[in-house]
């Protein structure tokens, strides 16, 4: 049972990423490969916060969101200027910078020691040291985060984004600042991934800057694809999928050398059968 | 009075003169053509006009104002919008929202307003929802309402493309070859649409190769070769010009 619960904070914080992602690639085509970024910042400024300034979770999850916030603020004037495979290259190198800093920043963030003893939250009294009240607190959030992307989705304002998806100067020629659109679309989907990080370092209770690498940025793509881009539905069928997959390879008999590695060739072959079979995923109505 | 003067326009692409020197005004209401061989510079001036590409040297007016550096939104949102050679209807999304997107908002769509006054936008929404059926009853696309743009027919998406500058409500209106590849009957409902956006007061700049149809349609006649202005004035007397038959018409 425990496993499961466990199974279940890890697919419910993988969903807000995933849902915030989607929000950004798939309902608007901005092809970023940085949401690890955004998440390793909320989940960095979240545990430094907890652990360096006592404050309590409630506050430092808000701080943590803010500070990731503030960053996609930044880093989006240089991506945002750039299109198509010139943007991805450019979140890769975003992504590499960020990593770095984590790395070698040693004084702020302990450096590849990472950061340990991250408490679980209180709130309002109530301990969230038990699993099954963390997983609450977790659907809760992914509930809420849900409810606003599909109301965003879903407005005049989810129409425009996906216009711009789909042509940015024809959607310029119709009168609308795309590029204000898309600086707004990338930070409020970097502040669902720093929430997402926020929740995944107080519930891990250590984080390291090997969980923030290109690779988690890889594997949340893939959800996303995987579910169907520009379905929010779709965004968590995936990331539930990508959660439970490695940990079901486990009972799959397989040598323990192995086991540890034989999640990436599946998520590969996954890759290369939604791209020949099914480009716009198992929900989704787009294509790449 | 001259809704658009185009001053001393240039602008060359790797030493090539794509436009070179041009000017002409347009007047508030007219329909004016715009003719000449392929790589006149005709689709050049519309990308000029809207500032899809920077000018080397020129400037251009619409209504008195100088847009010559204005960004293409805002020069879009005072009231021109221009259609593609090749028609583009925004792919993977509906009909519907494809028009939707052409109304202009009384509302500055922002997250904030989607949160905040939702209901105001729906209520907008309901609005051109109702205008959008109407429209497309018009041309004989009512039933394509929900259908993804990428499922029309070329010609369908050529018709998309006219009702959506409709929709706009641009005073100025660029329209490139919006009848290339349309079979009789949609030329003659594309040019129906046309007549009904010049009677409604809106101002048109055409560039279109059938001369019949420039003939019939248009009130003057702009004659573009090699990024330059060569003859301007009404259809019977430019196509009467020698260097026009020689460098578009032939003998």
């Amino acid at each position: 049972m425990d496993f499961i619960v466990q199974l279940a904070i890890y697919s419910a914080i993988a969903s807000i990423a995933a849902v915030s992602l989607n929000y950004v690639v798939g309902f608007t085509g901005i092809m970023s490969i940085s949401h690890a970024s955004f998440y390793g910042i909320g989940a960095y400024g979240t545990a430094l916060l907890l652990t360096k300034t006592g404050l309590s979770f409630v506050p430092a999850l808000l701080l943590g969101v803010l500070i990731t916030g503030l960053v996609a603020a930044f880093a989006s004037v240089p991506i945002l200027r750039l299109r198509e495979d010139s943007l991805m290259l450019v979140s890769v190198g975003f992504a590499l910078i960020i990593h770095s800093l984590m790395l070698n920043w040693q004084s702020l963030t302990n450096g590849p020691r990472g950061v340990k003893s991250i408490p679980r939250p209180e709130i309002f009294g109530i301990s969230l040291t038990d699993k099954n009240f963390y997983l609450v607190l977790c659907l809760v959030l992914l509930v809420l985060t849900i409810i606003i992307f599909y109301k965003i989705t879903k407005s005049p304002y989810g129409t425009v984004i996906k216009g711009i998806r789909e042509n940015e100067e024809v959607m310029k020629n119709y009168g609308y600042n795309v590029s204000k659109y898309k600086h707004s679309v990338f930070v409020l989907g970097a502040i669902f991934a720093g929430l997402a990080g926020g929740l995944f370092a107080s519930y891990i209770q250590y984080i390291s800057p090997e969980s923030f690498i290109l690779l988690p940025s890889v594997f949340m793509l893939i959800m996303v694809i995987l579910g169907g881009m520009g379905s929010i539905g779709g965004s968590i069928i995936g990331a539930i999928l990508i959660t439970v997959i490695p940990e079901l390879m486990r009972f799959a008999g397989l040598p323990s050398s192995f086991a540890a590695e034989s999640n990436q060739i599946v998520y590969g072959i996954i890759l290369f059968a939604l791209m020949y079979w099914r480009p716009q995923g198992l929900f989704g109505k787009y294509k790449i | 009075m001259s809704l658009l003067q185009i001053k001393n326009i240039s602008k060359s692409f790797d030493g090539l003169k794509a436009l070179h020197n041009l000017s002409f005004n347009v007047n508030d209401g007219e329909i004016v053509g715009v003719i000449g061989p392929n790589g006149a510079g005709k689709s050049t001036l519309f990308n000029a006009i809207m500032n899809h590409i920077n000018k080397d040297s020129g400037d251009i007016y619409f209504d008195g104002i100088n847009i010559t550096k204005k960004p293409t939104h805002p020069i879009a949102g005072m009231g021109i919008v221009r259609t593609f050679q090749d028609s583009q209807p925004l792919p993977q999304i509906s009909v519907q929202e494809n028009l939707d997107l052409a109304f202009k908002y009384q509302t500055d769509i922002s997250l904030v307003s989607v949160f905040g006054r939702h209901k105001f936008l729906q209520e907008e929404q309901q609005v051109h929802f109702t205008k959008i059926k109407e429209l497309l009853h018009e041309v004989g696309l009512g039933s394509k309402l929900n259908v993804q743009a990428q499922d029309l027919s070329y010609g369908q998406g050529k018709l998309l493309e006219m009702l959506k500058v409709i929709a706009s409500d641009a005073r100025l209106i660029l329209l490139d070859e919006p009848f290339s590849g349309l079979f009789p009957e949609m030329i003659k409902l594309v040019t129906k649409l046309i007549y009904d956006l010049s009677a409604s007061g809106k101002t048109i700049l055409l560039v279109e190769h059938n001369m019949q149809l420039i003939e019939e349609i248009c009130d003057r006649v702009i004659v573009m070769d090699a990024g330059q202005k060569i003859a301007d004035g009404d259809f019977k007397t430019v196509t009467k010009q020698q260097n026009v038959i020689d460098s578009y018409l032939g003998k």
